[in-house]
């Protein structure tokens, strides 16, 4: 019997592969900005919070206290990185949708037709 | 840095959830110093994302709370129902009210730029309330000033037409006659068709524009409508309809606020020129854009000087005036204010009553469910996680109450409309609008945190230990705590809507108990208009032969004609020139005092003869009498001849009883004098008929026709009607008070019984003890009669220092009574007494009853 992987949602995907490609360097303002300028998708600011809160509660991200900044009455800010369960459900869900999707038009490059 | 430090900023970020405070204030912090950089900003951002964290993180507490409050809701049925009907009258009271003042209270008028829009009017130095007309030369003066854009009115007169071309039995519909420019002026468009244009006044062509709900009533909303026409009333002529006016549009009435309307029929008036004589109704005036009010006025004032001078020259001592311009919307409704902000504040009071009793029902609740709230506590669960299930439960209930509220509001919709008077009903909003959903919801969401947060507080306030000690289904003996301030606010909230509920009812009592100075029974006021004539004599021939052929109608005991009717309100007729207008005169032919049925105090009533030769004789009203001859008895007074300066003496004849116009008025100290043909304008009838007969409008018109006479717009009103008429507010204020007092008191009753009866059921073992150790039936009613009657004490006490506080406002809805009366005061508080009383009675006898032997076993 197959064990059933929790699917990622729409937005967890999306924050999930900003963290990663920010590798160590993540908080909320540059994960937002990179989802925007890569993916075109303008997230609020609350739920890209709501999110990363989310993800590590469900122990696919971690984080910790970063050195405080260097600006005058700068704190620490919270980091984020990937953690391996975090990789493996992007995987799998990455796997899930190209499984779903193999064989169909939405499959090919834009513009080729079979 | 200035953005980290800012207030707004550091106020808001304190709603983050801990762990995110420090990430959110440098996110936003860096961001603010490249992008937006105002702290307002920051703070609203950090506001919604505090708003996003704590939904996330409560989402699950919240709907679990919820799951639970709906299970707990379909376990007691009875007691959730009790709750969420008590409820719905509280806040069905409130959105009924809500959407009848809202648009006269708190939406600006559906015009353009309404701030922009005034009214110039006449006011007799000191009035609030402008005349009627001022001279039309103001209007056509202040079309050319350099504030103004322009300015447009609205007439006394309304059009009727027909829709169907047959007039048997047609509903006639009542155009507002309006000048051509008026939606030009209020900056409105027609929904489809167009406006009226200055060619059809010039041309004099009838044009119509339709209001939206006529439009959707009676042409099915159909683009057709345009060019159609209608039947005028009172010739054969004919209306074509131009326009459709927008939904929300409604006219601006000032001088006749009450003249109902289906749309607005064009004058002839251009407003472009005005005789010395000429009058108009006070214009609306557009002020150019960012013209104040002030510059305007001094503006009128300049020409004002112009105008007055080619005024005709006032009466000796007529009052002093000053034109002046007012905002449109204080000119609108600024005199209603008082009273619908009383109205709107009586509603709040029986939704706080609401409220007070939904918790008191909550708190009995709460304390039957202690045991489950200890398990909690005793396994962590914070106080505020109890307080928030409380207030779920209460929003449950709440939000029920609101939609049964509205569902029987939408359905009792016509009968409210047809009790609504017309100020109400004209400005009343539909139930299922916008703006009223989103009032009541977030009223329900108000009373529900009211009404669950202290019942949730004293729940979490549980003693955990000694309620786990004592184990399931075993609840405490200690009485219920934290009841007795909520009785008293809703007895006080009572207290003061029953004092206003009895206040408006004597006020409307004694009305109509007021002598009126004739006999209304049977009797009908008559009018019927035939075309001018300038020979005055043949005119006022044609109009006493319309008399003489009233009184041959069958089932007419008695008929009798005036210039004007002294119940049609006084006119501009002194008693005698320069009276300061102390007295009125009236013209009346004979067999004015017995059709009136006027009671006559000395000499007699002027004879047919005197009438006929217009003889140089009077009859005085008692305050006339008063007013020309202080201290002289009727029977003397006759005979004695009256010396008016610039006219000949005239024989008084006799004295007759004082009459009102109106309930309300105060008689006029009145001279009757015989009507000529001198200045005949028309005549008015007042007919009294035989006992079981009536009087119908086809009657008159068929008797008069068979003798030649061909009259329009003959009318037929009962006057007892007419003067119905006069009261219509006062009945409504008394009917709603009486409603909310209504309302107030059974929450009251309820909520005392509800938490005296579950107090007697905590303390049956107490009963029992006092029982067994010899406590007499008696001493048991004495003391509970005293328990539950403190609570109502302490809120009389509270209701009668807010009431007299209030008595200053209330006083302006109230005729001939004191709103600071010790009777009124004494009344209600003999009424909660009672009420008191006898929600004490029930439990009371409960707990008498007791059988202590069977209460003592069962420990």
């Amino acid at each position: 019997m197959m064990k059933d992987t929790p699917i990622l949602g729409e937005v967890e995907q999306l924050v999930l592969l900003a963290v990663l490609r920010l590798e160590g360097a993540a908080y909320a303002v540059p994960v937002r900005e990179l989802i925007q300028r890569d993916a075109g998708v303008r997230l609020l600011r609350g739920s890209v919070y709501v999110t990363l809160e989310r993800l590590e509660r469900k122990r696919f991200v971690e984080s910790w206290f970063s050195e405080p900044t260097r600006a005058r009455g700068g704190k620490a800010r919270r980091l984020f990185r990937l953690r391996p369960e975090g990789l493996a459900a992007l995987r799998a869900s990455r796997r899930a949708v190209d499984r779903l999707a193999a064989g169909t038009v939405a499959a090919r490059p834009e513009g080729r037709r079979a | 840095v200035s953005v980290r430090s800012s207030w707004p900023f550091r106020l808001a970020l304190r709603t983050v959830p801990q762990a995110w405070r420090a990430s959110v204030r440098q996110d936003l912090a860096d961001e603010a110093g490249q992008a937006w950089g105002s702290a307002w900003w920051c703070a609203l951002e950090a506001l919604g994302i505090a708003l996003s964290l704590h939904w996330n993180f409560t989402r699950a507490a919240v709907m679990s709370d919820l799951r639970h409050a709906i299970r707990s809701m379909l376990h007691a049925r009875g007691f959730a129902l009790g709750a969420i009907a008590t409820f719905a009258l509280g806040i069905g009271v409130n959105v009924a009210v809500f959407s009848a003042v809202d648009r006269m209270l708190f939406r600006a008028l559906p015009y353009d730029r309404p701030d922009g829009l005034a009214v110039l009017g006449q006011y007799r130095v000191g009035d609030a309330q402008p005349y009627g007309t001022l001279p039309a030369a103001y209007v056509v003066q202040a079309r050319r000033l350099p504030a103004i854009v322009d300015a447009s009115i609205s007439t006394w007169d309304a059009d009727h037409y027909r829709i169907a071309r047959d007039p048997d039995g047609a509903r006639y519909l009542s155009f507002v006659q309006v000048s051509y420019n008026l939606l030009a002026v209020l900056g409105v468009r027609p929904v489809i068709g167009h406006d009226f244009t200055e060619r059809d006044a010039r041309q004099k062509q009838h044009r119509l524009l339709l209001s939206y709900a006529v439009w959707q009533r009676d042409f099915a909303g159909s683009p057709s409508v345009i060019g159609q026409v209608m039947w005028d009333e009172r010739s054969s002529g004919t209306a074509e309809i131009v326009g459709v006016l927008p939904d929300d549009f409604i006219p601006p009435q000032i001088v006749r606020p009450n003249l109902s309307w289906s749309g607005l029929s064009v004058t002839s008036d251009t407003l472009d020129a005005a005789g010395p004589n000429d009058r108009s109704t006070p214009p609306f005036v557009r002020l150019k854009a960012g013209v104040s009010l002030a510059v305007a006025q001094a503006q009128v004032d300049g020409v004002g000087q112009q105008v007055e001078a080619q005024q005709p020259t006032p009466r000796p001592g007529a009052p002093q005036t000053v034109v002046r311009l007012v905002p449109l919307r204080a000119a609108l409704f600024g005199r209603y204010e008082t009273y619908l902000a009383l109205v709107f504040a009586a509603a709040t009071l029986v939704l706080l009553a609401g409220c007070a009793n939904l918790a008191s029902l909550l708190l009995v609740r709460a304390r039957s469910r202690e045991h489950r709230t200890a398990v909690q506590l005793a396994l962590g669960a914070s106080t505020g996680r109890v307080i928030q299930a409380a207030v779920i439960e209460a929003l449950l209930l709440a939000v029920s109450g609101c939609a049964v509220a509205l569902v029987v509001l939408q359905a009792g919709n016509h009968a409210i409309a047809a009790w609504l008077p017309p100020l109400f009903s004209k400005y009343a909003a539909p139930v299922f609008a916008t703006r009223v959903l989103v009032f009541s919801s977030a009223l329900a969401a108000l009373s529900a945190v009211v009404a669950g947060v202290w019942p949730g507080w004293r729940a979490a306030r549980v003693d955990v230990l000694s309620v786990l000690q004592r184990g399931i289904g075993r609840t405490g003996t200690a009485p219920l705590r934290g009841s007795a301030s909520m009785l008293a606010g809703e007895i006080a909230v009572s207290m003061v809507l029953v004092a206003c509920a009895s206040l408006t009812g004597r006020s409307l009592i004694g009305l109509l108990r007021t002598d009126v100075g004739f006999d209304m029974n049977r009797l009908q006021f008559v009018s019927a208009y035939l075309p001018s004539l300038p020979d005055l004599v043949l005119l006022r021939q044609q109009y006493g032969d319309m008399l003489d052929t009233l009184r041959t109608i069958p089932g007419v005991s008695a008929a009798t004609g005036a210039d004007v009717l002294p119940i049609m309100g006084a006119v501009d007729a002194p008693m005698w020139t320069g009276d300061q207008q102390q007295g009125q005169r009236w013209s009346v032919t004979d067999g004015f005092v017995e059709t009136m049925g006027m009671r006559l105090l000395a000499g007699r009533p002027i004879s047919a003869s005197e009438v006929r030769t217009v003889a140089p004789v009077g009859m005085l009203s008692e305050s006339g009498l008063r007013l020309v001859w202080p201290g002289v008895a009727p029977r003397e007074a006759v005979g004695r001849l009256l010396e008016f300066p610039a006219e000949d003496p005239r024989q008084v004849v006799g004295v007759v009883s004082d009459v009102r116009g109106s309930y309300a008025e105060r008689p006029w100290p009145s001279l009757y004098v015989p009507l000529g043909s001198a200045r005949f304008r028309s005549m008015f009838y007042a007919v009294r008929m035989a006992p079981g007969r009536t009087l119908s409008v086809a009657d008159v018109a068929h008797a008069l026709q068979q003798r030649g006479h061909a009259p329009t717009l003959v009318r037929v009103s009962s006057v007892t009607a007419l003067f119905d008429q006069g009261i219509v507010d006062q009945k409504f204020r008394a009917e709603l008070f009486s409603c909310f007092g209504a309302v107030a008191l059974l929450l009251a009753v309820i909520g005392l019984y509800a938490i005296q009866s579950f107090n007697v059921a905590l303390r049956q073992m107490e009963f029992g003890i006092r029982i067994s150790l010899g406590a007499e039936p008696h001493d048991l009613w004495r003391m509970l009669l005293r328990q539950t009657l403190r609570p109502v004490v302490v809120g009389v006490v509270v209701g009668i220092v807010v009431t007299y506080w209030a008595a200053q406002f209330l006083q302006a809805l109230l005729v001939h009574v004191d709103a600071r009366d010790l009777s009124t005061y004494a009344f209600v508080t003999a009424v909660l007494l009672a009420v008191g009383v006898l929600a004490a009675w029930l439990p009371a006898r409960r707990a008498v009853r007791t059988d202590p032997a069977v209460v003592l076993r069962a420990q």
